[in-house]
């Protein structure tokens, strides 16, 4: 299958939007095509071409790969969308990567802005599948709204972390902000600690129920998968306690620390 | 629970219902999950589980699996003077059927007392007591017990495919004729059905005379 690689040949000096990009459709695309794909720099269009080199080659792979090698922290929206195949960034990426995105796997080697896989615009829902896997930090609002799939973070995630989640998985291996799962409906929240969600503090009036015993053969099936990474499987198998709720919405979701 | 055959609906098309009948035993309080895992082909496949409370934790099955076409029914059956003596041979087959690839024995713990024949006297069951080999039953003239027998245990294999159900009965015939047991087994046998069930015959001399 197709392997693109996109290298940066100057470092980004305004703040960009990959929103209009569609990478899962450069599966066979002409190189020259793919440099003339539109994206929007200080609101102006210009074409990718003229900020990155790119190279396309088959790979034995059976699955589309597409590789930036680039510190992205100032592209925004980079993998809206995202349905198959595997995206990587070496580097940081900005604000909504991974927003929406329904399958296929995202791994951004450095940290990333809010809303990350979060619901963007008129969307109800944020990730509706696949996975999205962060070896740094992340900023506010990671995973909300979320559906389906997976979302994991190494570092540390800003406030409203699984907010207002359906369904799905999402891990943070460090320290959460505030609002962390507030109003989920179901789903699963992976911490370190219950800090961010206080399940004690407030008393009868608290979000989520008292912490019990995690007993679940799914801690086993969700850390031993081949593609999981060593510190994805450790955050799992080492969780021993669970809370419930957000009650407050007469929510199911629970959060294994 | 796992079913081996990793493959999704578009490979393999016949599907069993696990979760998608028994989530609902979870009364609402059940717990879907769509997880990611890598099939046989090296691609990236969700997969959906359920995860249904029970008074011990939680059981947990995926929502549907792959059916391939198999061979259900090999048996033999193993005839001693005591419970003990049948229990540990028995055990002694299952524990060597167990490893071997391609084979199941499906009853728990891989044998069964309650061996069955094809047919009934009351219309509406296919299958009723195998009275040939029920102790109580000696006195029948088809009973095919021997005088010195007073427990009869049978042992079900299924497998992929004949060869494969073969070797786990030899297996399994040689382990229990060579537990260390207090009284040896009186013999083993097999049910019969008068060749008449499936396509699929194998006589138990053929098995022992096999190659290992």
């Amino acid at each position: 299958m197709t392997r693109i690689e996109l290298t940066a040949r100057q470092t980004l000096t305004c703040r960009i939007s990959a929103f209009d990009l569609r990478m899962n459709d450069w599966a066979g695309l002409p190189t020259i095509e793919i440099q003339k794909q539109l994206i929007h720099c200080c609101q102006q269009p210009i074409e990718l071409g003229e900020w990155f080199d790119v190279a396309s080659h088959d790979d034995a792979m059976n699955h589309l790969s597409v590789v930036w090698s680039a510190d992205c922290g100032r592209i925004d929206h980079l993998g809206v969308g995202w349905r198959h195949g595997l995206l990587v960034v070496h580097g940081n990426v900005g604000h909504a990567c991974g927003a929406c995105m329904t399958g296929g796997r995202i791994e951004i080697d450095g940290n990333a802005g809010d809303q990350l896989g979060s619901a963007i615009g008129s969307r109800g829902t944020g990730i509706n599948g696949g996975v999205l896997i962060v070896s740094g930090n992340a900023g506010n609002d990671a995973g909300q709204r979320m559906r389906r799939g997976e979302l994991y973070v190494r570092g540390s995630a800003g406030d409203g972390m699984g907010s207002l989640m359906y369904a799905g998985t999402i891990g943070c291996g460090g320290n959460a902000g505030q609002r962390v799962g507030i109003g989920m409906r179901r789903g699963t929240i992976i911490l370190p600690s219950p800090s961010s969600i206080n399940p004690l503090s407030h008393g009868s009036t608290s979000r989520f129920t008292e912490p019990r015993l995690l007993t679940t053969p799914f801690q086993t099936i969700l850390a031993h998968r081949r593609w999981t990474k060593n510190w994805i499987g450790d955050l799992i198998v080492s969780r021993r306690s669970v809370c419930r709720g957000d009650l407050t919405v007469g929510g199911q979701g629970e959060v294994w620390f | 629970m796992h079913h081996g055959v990793s493959a999704g609906p578009d490979q393999i098309p016949k599907r069993v219902p696990l979760g998608k009948s028994l989530r609902y035993f979870g009364d609402g309080h059940q717990i879907s999950k769509r997880i990611t895992l890598v099939d046989e082909s090296g691609a990236d496949r969700p997969r959906r589980f359920w995860r249904i409370p029970v008074m011990d934790g939680e059981f947990i099955c995926e929502h549907d699996v792959g059916r391939t076409n198999a061979i259900g029914g090999g048996n033999f059956i193993l005839l001693g003077r005591s419970h003990q003596s049948v229990t540990l041979a028995c055990r002694a087959a299952i524990a060597a059927i167990n490893p071997m690839p391609g084979v199941i024995t499906p009853f728990p713990g891989g044998a069964t007392r309650s061996g069955s024949k094809v047919g009934s006297r009351y219309p509406t069951l296919s299958a009723s007591t195998n009275e040939s080999f029920c102790p109580s039953l000696r006195h029948l003239p088809d009973s095919m017990l021997p005088q010195e027998a007073t427990v009869a245990i049978e042992v079900v294999i299924d497998g992929i495919d004949a060869n494969r159900i073969a070797a786990a009965m030899k297996a399994g015939m040689e382990a229990a004729c060579h537990v260390d047991a207090a009284e040896p087994l009186v013999g083993i046998t097999a049910g019969n059905y008068g060749g008449k069930l499936g396509r699929h015959h194998f006589h138990l001399r053929d098995m022992i005379n096999l190659e290992s």
